[in-house]
This record gives structure tokens, sequence and C-alpha cells, in this order.
């Protein structure tokens, strides 16, 4: 029986597919058709991939709330639940209590449909991130491409939102935040451009299964993409040292100046849910996805890795400084872009070497 | 020139792990903050908090002889002593209240005091609901 | 056609409110911005939103009265806004402070000093996007503040100089505290100088940023760390040494062209010296008196002084004309965080927004000193 358990533990796609099968046969036996049970079956499965998302992304923001505060030498929430894992919770339950301000000469169609729009794009990205083997929702060829369409998606929300608050700080940062991602996306998609050279695939399941063993891992071969990666992936998510579009000490918050309540809670979800987009990425593509070291369940290894890509992201935010602007795009494009395309050309050279 | 510009760029990147390794240690480390409402910070015996009188443990009874030197050094005039004359010919006050609204926590009134009798305690969660309860009697 | 769509793109000139709620003006001070995209054409600073008219308050208040009010002058240093107004109405009264005095008097101003500095240290860096270093100020801070709650009983507003002295003896283990402290700060200042005076991101940000030449400082009558910066040194406690700095030795630190970055290694070398201070102030702490001989009402002669020191943020000094009634007849605060404010105009135009918050930070005001 515990064997039996362990197993489906490891392998979470054949006790879904069991429980499916289960289903399937009492649907069958009620009479009702099969397409419709298909139907359902893909809500379902939509509706508790958003929960175990929103659920980490929470956990996600009691991490780093916490991180923060053992840099800073405080203690950080620990008082709603065991240790504040529940101050996630709280937080959102006020601020799904509270009133939605919209400002008085805001354009609200705009400032009502931003919010939306940044959400679904965070959270429509994971249709592709296979968390375990098998364990993916769309499973298409073009994998890579679509995460990294639909997440840059997301500065459209940004950019109206700074435009329909109708607050000078919010528009600057909208603004910068266009800038920043347009010109941040070029050297990130050409850091991931070496990995897809070296296998041929733009399929993340197929990037995934190249780096079995540890030594196959991307971030050996493509140290270098890595770099970039982690660099271009931060100033995506617009954490310090690239926080300037939200630049509290400058904008106020930026482009989310004019949002409180429920929108607010959208963007920060957003803002949390893309930074485990970005991990998961990096996890995916430079640090062998779920291939672990045994004794653990594949996902599990995942999150393991995801989080320690997490873990980074937050000790570079609670230690460097803000950057300005210009020098944000100098380093974009200066040094980040033409860094990426040395490394496809060596990349190049490498393969046709081989 | 070239090695110059090489070793800004490479000293330049090494500032950034260099600043990492000190968030790292302080991270590794204990917190050094307080949890307010369970630890309570011990006061120094100096500390100055709410101006009162002393009482006495034994007899229960102030020292103040209503003399208004603290009402008359007081630089915001928070305090008011209303005087009468008691049955033994001596003066004492027959109220004397405190507007802790005005307050500043100067303590010239305790150091003016001719008979010491006033003292500021440890107190210092001083927050009200209302703005009647700032004003405070200083006799029991 | 070509041209239809140039006149189409037209840019206009905006006007930005940076405050009086912000949170980088530190307190309630509106900057108007006057901006095109993101740079600034020009800046007005607009003050007066913590005015409490203490100059006025101190004409109907006698001279003992008021000294709990110049505690939140400038709120940060309070001990220097006392030693300035006593220093102030000693020399009405003409009364020498005994030697016990003075040494604790620069003892405890020094600790308020780093204590000061501390306070903009966190923010400044704060102001930059690093958040951590704040905390580490903080942390420091706190415990400057504890030695200080031990020796006046109030962590900010301490009102512990008295005129002729100061109201009572160092408690009995403070010099081993202060010590210990000196000891446990000066790695710290290190430290510091790793996690942010070394980052290239910080450089970046501050070196070239808010250049103000010697001439104009002079000029604006700036002082404190935004003189010396620009490479002028003076120094009140040098140059017009009061109390006892003759006795003690300590460097000024200087910058050499006047920007950011120099105003923050001058007060991050500040510390450094004041640390110095305080354990030759440690070691020479002689016995004796705490307070001189002070008639119980002060009453000055009908006459006027002027007294100043080196505050924090600069040149502090007070004016006090007497006509021989327990009350000062006027009373004149010069306060170094106005005249340094002053300066920022000159010092943003042309600059991003970004670097106002760089150039702001690095000057280091408080606004309880500049409104008053």
């Amino acid at each position: 029986m515990i064997t039996v358990c362990v197993s489906y533990m490891f392998n979470l796609v054949s006790l879904f597919d069991l429980i499916s099968n289960l289903l399937l046969n009492v649907w069958m036996n009620i009479g009702l058709p099969v397409i419709l049970f298909e139907l359902i079956k893909k809500f379902v499965v939509a509706g508790v991939m958003f929960g175990l998302l929103s659920v980490t992304v929470m956990f996600l923001i009691w991490l780093e709330r916490r991180i923060c505060a053992r840099f800073q030498s405080r203690v950080g929430p620990n008082r709603v639940g065991f240790q504040g894992f529940l101050q996630p919770v709280a937080d959102a339950i006020k601020l799904l209590a509270k009133e939605n301000i919209v400002p008085q000469d805001a354009d609200r169609l705009v400032h009502f449909l931003a919010p939306p729009i940044v959400f679904t794009a965070a959270f429509t990205a994971y249709l592709c991130m296979p968390f375990g083997p098998g364990l993916i929702a769309l499973d298409i060829n073009l994998g890579i491409l679509y995460i990294f369409s639909i997440t840059t998606l997301g500065v459209m929300g940004i950019l109206l939102a700074g435009w329909g608050s109708n607050n000078k700080y919010s528009l600057l940062g909208g603004m910068r935040s266009v800038a920043q991602i347009v010109s941040y996306e070029i050297p990130l998609i050409l850091s991931v451009l070496g990995v897809v050279m070296l296998t041929n695939t733009l399929k993340i399941t197929e990037i995934v299964d190249a780096q079995k063993s540890f030594f196959d891992w991307f971030i050996f071969r493509q140290p270098l993409a890595f770099i970039i990666y982690l660099i271009a992936g931060t100033a995506e998510l617009n954490r310090t040292p690239f926080d300037i579009p939200e630049a509290e000490s400058e904008l106020t918050g930026g482009y989310h100046t004019e949002y409180s309540g429920i929108r607010f809670s959208m963007f920060f979800l957003a803002e949390f849910t893309n930074m485990f987009m970005v991990s998961a990425i990096a996890t995916s593509i430079f640090l062998g996805g779920w291939h672990g070291f045994g004794f653990l369940p594949p996902y599990v290894w995942f999150f393991v890795k995801c989080f320690a890509v997490v873990f980074l992201l937050i000790w570079f935010r609670w230690t460097f400084p803000r950057m300005r602007f210009d020098q944000l795009m100098d380093l974009g494009w200066k040094a980040l872009t033409p860094l990426a395309f040395v490394n496809i050309f060596l990349t190049g050279i490498m393969i046709f070497i081989k | 020139m070239i090695l110059k510009f090489a070793a800004t760029i490479y000293n330049g990147v090494m500032s950034l792990p260099q600043g990492m390794m000190v968030t790292l240690k302080y991270f590794l480390k204990k917190p050094v903050t307080m949890q307010y409402p369970d630890q309570k910070w011990v006061m120094p015996a100096r500390y100055r908090g709410v101006v009162s009188l002393i009482f006495d443990k034994n007899t229960g009874k102030h020292r103040c002889i209503a003399c208004k030197n603290c009402v008359k050094i007081c630089p915001n005039y928070s305090l008011a002593i209303e005087t009468a004359v008691g049955e033994d010919k001596k003066w004492f006050p027959k109220t004397f209240t405190l507007e802790l609204g005005q307050c500043m926590f100067c303590g010239l009134c305790v150091e003016i005091c001719p008979t010491k009798a006033l003292e500021m305690n440890k107190e210092y969660e001083l927050a009200t609901y209302t703005r009647e309860e700032l004003t405070r009697s200083l006799l029991p | 056609m070509k041209e239809d769509s140039a006149q189409d793109f037209i840019t206009e000139e905006y006007l930005l409110n940076m405050g009086p709620q912000h949170p980088a003006t530190h307190g309630v001070l509106r900057l108007v911005l006057r901006m095109d995209g993101e740079n600034i054409l020009d800046l007005v600073p607009d003050l007066g939103y913590l005015h409490r008219g203490f100059e006025k308050i101190a004409e109907n208040r006698t001279y003992k009265q008021f000294l709990p009010f110049t505690d939140r002058l400038d709120y940060l240093a309070g001990m220097f806004n006392n030693h300035v107004y006593c220093l102030a109405v000693e020399k009405l009264l003409k009364i020498t402070v005994p030697p016990r005095a003075e040494y604790i008097r620069v003892l405890v101003s020094e600790l308020n000093r780093i204590a000061s500095h501390l306070v903009w240290f966190g923010p400044f860096a704060m102001d930059l996007g690093a958040i951590t270093p704040f905390l580490y100020a903080f942390r420091e801070r706190e415990m400057i503040i504890d030695l200080l709650e031990s020796v006046s009983g109030q962590r900010l507003t301490y009102s512990y100089f008295r005129i002729g002295g100061v109201a009572q003896d160092l408690p009995d283990d403070f010099i081993v505290q202060a010590k210990a402290f000196c000891e446990y700060f000066k790695p710290k200042v290190d430290e510091y100088d790793t996690l942010l005076s070394k980052n290239i991101i910080f450089i970046k940000r501050t070196k070239n940023i808010g250049v103000l030449p010697k001439e104009l400082a002079i000029d604006y009558g700036c002082s404190g760390p935004v003189l010396r910066g620009s490479g002028v040194a003076y120094d009140v406690r040098k140059n017009e040494p009061y109390s006892v700095y003759k006795d003690l030795s300590f460097d000024i630190p200087v910058g050499t062209i006047g920007d950011s970055l120099d105003r923050y290694n001058v007060r991050i070398e500040e510390m450094r010296q004041s640390v110095r201070i305080i354990e030759q102030v440690l070691e020479k702490l002689p016995g004796g008196e705490i307070m001189a001989a002070v008639p119980k009402v002060v009453k000055p002669a009908p006459g006027e002084a002027y007294a100043r020191i080196e505050a924090p943020r600069g040149d502090f000094g007070f004016f006090i004309v007497s006509d021989g009634s327990d009350k000062p007849y006027r009373l004149k605060i010069r306060a170094p965080s106005f005249s340094n404010l002053s300066v920022l105009p000159e010092l943003v135009k042309g600059l991003k927004i970004s670097d106002v918050l760089a150039v702001f930070g690095s000057i280091d005001i408080v606004l309880g000193d500049v409104d008053r």
C-alpha cells in the first residue's frame, strides 16, 4: 500500500489519470457525453493550476518578506498563523475588503482594464511550464516563444495603468516600464537562443529532457547566457536594481500609484507570479528542470530549484541600490545585447566544431 | 589603457558580490529587533515619562505644597493647580491636572520642585481613544 | 505631409509636484519641478509646512523655558540645538562652564552627530533604492539613542543641557558602554563602505551628479558637509573653536569637486572622526562640577550675543537680543539646512528626476530645521 502511494507521489501524472478514469467511468454510467467530460476536465485542471499557483505566489510573498527581514536583521511577519504563514492571506483579505478608488479624471475604462491584463498575462504563461514529467497543461512546440510573448503582453497593462490613472507619476512609471521591458526582452530571448541552438527545439519539455544528468545542465555549457538571463530577467520583473518603473522613492509607486483594493492586489500578485515565472524558466532551461538527484519526486526538485533562483532574486533586491533610467538603457543595449550576441556566436562555433 | 578599463569593470562587477556577502552575513545572524508587545524595553532610570506626584509608600501622602513653581516653569502651560488652605494652615493642591497633549516631557517641573514632590514615571504607552482622557489628574 | 507630422509631435513642459507628501522629501517639503519628459528644467522648493514659529515663541518664554523648544528645531540633533542655545545665553550672562560639563557636552554632541549622520545615511541609500542599509544604519543608531537616553532620559528631544552646564552627571556605566559602542561602530562604517560606497551602481548614481562648485557654495552660504564636500575646509570646530574642541585632535574631511559622492564621503569620514573625538573625550574626561553658578532667574544685562557651532548639517547659530528682562527680546536662529536647501535649484537643472533624489539626499536637510 505504502509503496503504491509513494510511487504515485513520484508519478503524479498516473495518479491524475487514475482519478480521471474513475470519474469518467462514473460519468459514462450516468450516460453523459464524453465531450462534456473532457471540457469540464479542462476547466478543473485550469482551476487547480490557478489555485496552486495562487498558493505558491502567496507563499512567495511570505518568503520574500521573511527573507528580506532576515537580510535586514529583522524578524518579518510572524503573527498570523505559524511563523506568519497566513500573512499574505490576511493581506489579501484586507485588500479585497478595501474600497476601489478611481481618480476623478481617470480614463475609467483603461483604468479598469489594466490590472486584469497584467494579471492574465502573468498567469496564462504557466500554460506551457512543465512542473514535472507530464505535468504540463499544454505541451506545444513553441513553448519558449509562447511564454516570452505572453509575459511581454503584461507590459501593455502596465502602460494602460500608467495612462489611465491620469497621474504624472503613473505615466512616467508606465513609460519607463515599456522602455525597459522592450529593451530587455531582446537580451533575454537572445540568451535563451544559445540553448535553443544546442537542443534544436523550442519545446520546453525537450529542452529539460536534454539535461538529464547534472553536468548536462545548460548553466555549465552556457554560463554567460545564464548570467545575461538572470540580469535581463530581473529587469523584466521590475525588481531592484532595475525597479525604476515603481521606484517608490522617485515615483511613489509608479504605475500602481492610483490603484487600491482588489486592483492593486492584482498588480501585486502578477508581480510575484512573474517572479516565479522567471525563476521557473531559469530552472527549466538552465538548471535541468525537474531532473534532480533522486529521493524526491521530480516536481519537488523543480520547486526547490525555483526557490533557489527566487532566493537569488530576493538577495539582489535587498542588497543593491536602484539604477538610473539612462544607465539601465546603457546596460541593456551596450552591454547585455552585444554579450548575448557574442554568446550566440560562440555557441555557433561550438556547434560547428562538433 | 585596456588593462585599466578591464580593471575598472572587474572592480565594479566584483563590488556587487562583496555587497551581497555583507547582507548574507546578517541573513545568517540572529535578528536584532525586539518583538514589541511580547518583549518590552526596560526603561533607563532617567527615562522621562508622564509627570506624576510621588506618594509615600507608607503614609500614602504626597509632598506637594502647592507653590506653583512647576506651573510657572512649564513651557507649554500644561500643568494647572488649584490651591486651598488646609486645617493646619498649610497650602495644599485641591486639583492638580496635567494636559498630556500639551506636555513635551522636558522635565523642568521635576527639576524645579522645591520639595521633590514630582517625578517622571516610566509610562510610555500614552495613546488614548478620546481627547478628554489626555487631561490627567495627578491627585488620586 | 512631413511638416504636418512634425507639427503634430509637440512636446510640452509640465509641472510635477514632489511632495509635500512624497516618500523621498524627508518630511513635508514640496518641490515643484518643471520638467521636460524626465529632464528637469527648473526646481522651486516650497517651504513652510513645518513652520512652528519658534523665534516668536522664544519672545514669550523665559530663558530657561525656551530650552526644551530648541530640541525640536533640528530634531535629529537635539544636543546641538541645546548646545548652541546654551552657548548664546552663557555669552549673555558671561558664565564659564566647568570643564567636566564641557567635556560631557562634547561627548554627547559627537554621539549625536553620529546618530544624525546615520539617519542621513540610511534614507540616502533608500532614496537610491537600497533599503537594507537603512535598517543597518538604524540598528546602529538605536545603540546611540539608548546611550543618550540613559544620559538624558529621552531618545530624541533630550533637553539635557542647561544654561551653565548639563542637567545631570553621566550615569555610572556610561563610559564603559560608550567605549564598547566605539569598538562596535568602527568596523560597521567599513561595512557600509563595502555595502554601498564601493558599489558600482551607487557610484554611478552619485558621481558627477549635482556638482556644487566652491564659489557657488560660498555664495549661497552653504556650510557643513555640503561646503566641505566642495573642497572648502571650513569647520566651526576648527576655525572658531568652541567648548573644548581646541584640545581634541581630529581631521576635517574635504571633497574635491563637490558632487553627491563627495558629500557622501565627507559624512562617512566625519562619522569616523566623531568616534575618534569620543574616544579622546572618554580618555580625558575630568572630574568636578557639572553646573556653573547660575542665578535662579536668568536675567541677562541688555545686550546681544551670537553663538555658533558645527551641527551635523552645518554652521548653526543663535542670535539673542536681551532687553534686561527674563525673556529674550529677539531670538534669531541661523539654520544650516535652510541655506543648504537654497542651493538645490542650482544643482538639479538639466538632471533627471532620479538624480534629484541623489542630490537632495546628499544635501541632507531636516525640515524642522528649515522651517523652524
